[in-house]
């Protein structure tokens, strides 16, 4: 439905050109409904019976009217500053009179909106500088050799200078830490040009140049590796446990949060091996390999795009348990989950969200098509029947 | 359009006041058409629209930078509606008829309120002389009743028709490239946003 309305109505004005009337038509033959639909909007009844309807919704009326209010409502917010600083002038006089003023002048509070998080972290260099990384401008000057990405979404290590550096000793590797709070995401180039975007409330410790025969970095939380390939230097993601995974040039996704009981590793190209101290396992393009706690490992083909897509800003979920949903939308609204009914975790929800929308109207979606219900308490999310 | 007082003061402020009227000016009889499709209630349209309008207001800066604001405004009029059907326990009875045929019934009204949305808005910006003309040819009217409906020759209608059709196509190549952008993307975060 890609300009279906750009079409009938250029179509209807008579400036449509062959090639999209030709869609158009194309479009109208792939459903009844389309060509009923097509040909409904290209009757004068249809034009009629709309502006009908606009001629009774005067626009002016209600736009004067939401300006009013959207004025009350900051009117509302300057009033409560005022009545606080009066509240702090009147402690200076008496205590109790404030108590009881404050009291009967209280307004009631407003649900905060829950906004999305955005692209945040905090880089621990091995000097132990701290650099917060958000915003337009992050304090990156006193840093050397990293540069930042376009839109201020990562960092990168790639030597700007095109001259490569003399590789340093090995005793002299320098470690960098890059830490993604709750409420963010963040992606980092390493100096040999593997990209790595780390997912919320995740943390990657790196070399800040790679040196020896291998590459290896070390992973808590969840990320998202395209390796440059390197046939002499394998790629290896040290996880939790000593479980490692090794690589020489692909595209994966490595989740391994402390508060879930497994580690899992989805392969979206090339081939991986998973290894721990008892043994070894290869995965294909496709598959998907989850370790438990107790240490059983199972290997199942999966769309991967499912367990990848956060990366671009995407919650895509196939007959996800309600729970699994909500434990990772938490970790990037910032918000903390109450169930009220635990039967609530089962329901299996399908659907795609773009992580930009504000919780609301994520609650709205969910509600729309659930049995269940939410109940929002400042950053607490109550889940009910 | 009106002139209203500013409400905030600054530079940034000012800029956002006038996207946001312009946003509103442009959305908001096709919205509550839209909401009323559901409601079978102006008023009740009319007051789930403003509201959103006053939510949106209170994250302007977020939502005024949205690829596809057009998907997002029916999106969320869509689910307001149902929210408030529930909320009056009317859901039940109407979801039986719309929630079966959901996705084919939002999408096909989507597709109704954007075309008029598009066609007034193409013609809203053609010459005064050749507005009216042009709205009595799309309602299926010929020149001669044109003609007599205006107190006008036959042959000024004919003329003001061509300059009409012309003006059209000359800002449609203009936009086009715009418009095929805009519009993929709009058809792909319509889409993703169906639970």
């Amino acid at each position: 439905m890609n300009t279906i309305p750009e079409w009938i109505s250029e179509k209807l004005l008579g400036t449509l050109d062959p090639q999209d009337e030709a869609s158009l038509r194309q479009w109208m033959e792939e459903h009844p409904e389309n060509r009923k639909l097509a040909e409904e909007l290209q009757q004068k009844a249809f034009l009629e019976g709309q502006a009908e309807i606009y001629a009774a919704i005067d626009t002016e009326r209600a736009y004067g009217k939401i300006r009013k209010q959207i004025r009350r409502n900051e009117n509302r917010i300057r009033f409560r500053n005022i009545t606080a600083i009066a509240a702090a002038s009147a402690v200076l006089i008496a205590v109790g009179a404030w108590m009881w003023g404050s009291r009967s002048l209280n307004p009631t509070p407003q649900a905060e909106l829950i906004l999305p998080g955005t692209r945040t972290a905090t880089l621990l260099t091995d000097e132990s500088v701290v650099v917060s990384l958000e915003g337009d401008d992050p304090g990156l000057a006193g840093v050397e050799g990293i540069s930042l990405l376009d839109g201020n979404s990562g960092i990168s290590y790639v030597d700007q200078t095109g001259q490569s550096s003399p590789e340093p000793p090995a005793q002299e590797i320098r470690y960098n830490t890059l830490m993604v709070p709750r409420g963010g995401k963040y992606c980092v180039v390493l100096s040999d040009g593997t990209e790595v975007h780390l997912n919320s409330q995740s943390e990657l410790r790196f070399p800040v140049q790679f040196t020896g025969t291998e590459r290896r970095v070390f992973l808590t939380g969840e990320a998202y590796f395209n390796v440059e390939r390197d046939p002499e230097k394998p790629f290896i993601v040290e996880i939790s446990s000593g479980a490692e995974v090794s690589v020489l040039g692909t595209r994966f996704n490595v989740r391994d949060y402390r508060e879930e009981p497994q580690q899992v590793v989805t392969l979206e190209q090339g081939r991986v091996a998973y290894e721990t101290f008892t043994g070894k396992v290869d995965l294909e393009a496709g598959e998907q390999l989850i370790a438990e706690e107790n240490g059983s490992v199972t290997k199942q083909p999966v769309d991967t795009e499912l367990f990848t897509s956060w990366k671009q800003g995407l919650f895509a979920f196939r007959d996800i348990r309600l729970e699994e949903l909500l434990t990772n939308m938490s970790r990037w609204y910032d918000i903390e989950i109450v169930w009220h009914d635990p039967s609530l975790k089962e329901i299996l929800f399908s659907g795609r969200i773009y992580d930009y929308h504000d919780f609301h109207s994520v609650i709205r979606m969910l509600e729309a098509t659930g049995n269940n219900r939410f109940h929002i308490d400042g950053r607490i999310i109550h889940v009910y029947q | 359009m009106k002139e209203y007082p500013r409400i905030g003061k600054s530079k940034k402020s000012t800029d956002e006041e006038s996207r946001f009227r312009d946003l509103f000016h442009q959305y908001y009889q096709p919205l509550v058409s839209y909401a009323d499709r559901y409601l079978y209630s102006l008023d009740m349209a009319e007051n789930i629209v403003q509201d959103l309008f006053l939510k949106i207001w209170e994250s302007r800066a977020e939502v005024l930078g949205y690829h596809n604001i057009s998907a997002y405004l029916y999106q969320m009029v869509h689910f307001r509606c149902l929210n408030h059907l529930r909320d009056t326990d009317k859901r039940s009875a109407v979801l039986e008829t719309i929630q079966s045929k959901l996705e084919i019934t939002q999408t096909n009204e989507y597709i109704r309120q954007e075309t008029y949305r598009l066609i007034m808005k193409a013609v809203q910006e053609l010459p005064e002389s050749c507005r009216q003309i042009f709205l009595y040819t799309l309602h299926g009217y010929s020149a001669q009743e044109i003609a007599e409906k205006m107190a006008i020759s036959v042959e000024t209608v004919k003329k003001q028709k061509q300059i009409a059709r012309a003006k059209l196509k000359e800002k449609v190549y203009r936009l086009l490239m715009l418009i095929i952008t805009v519009s993929v993307l709009a058809a792909r975060v319509f889409r993703s946003i169906h639970l």
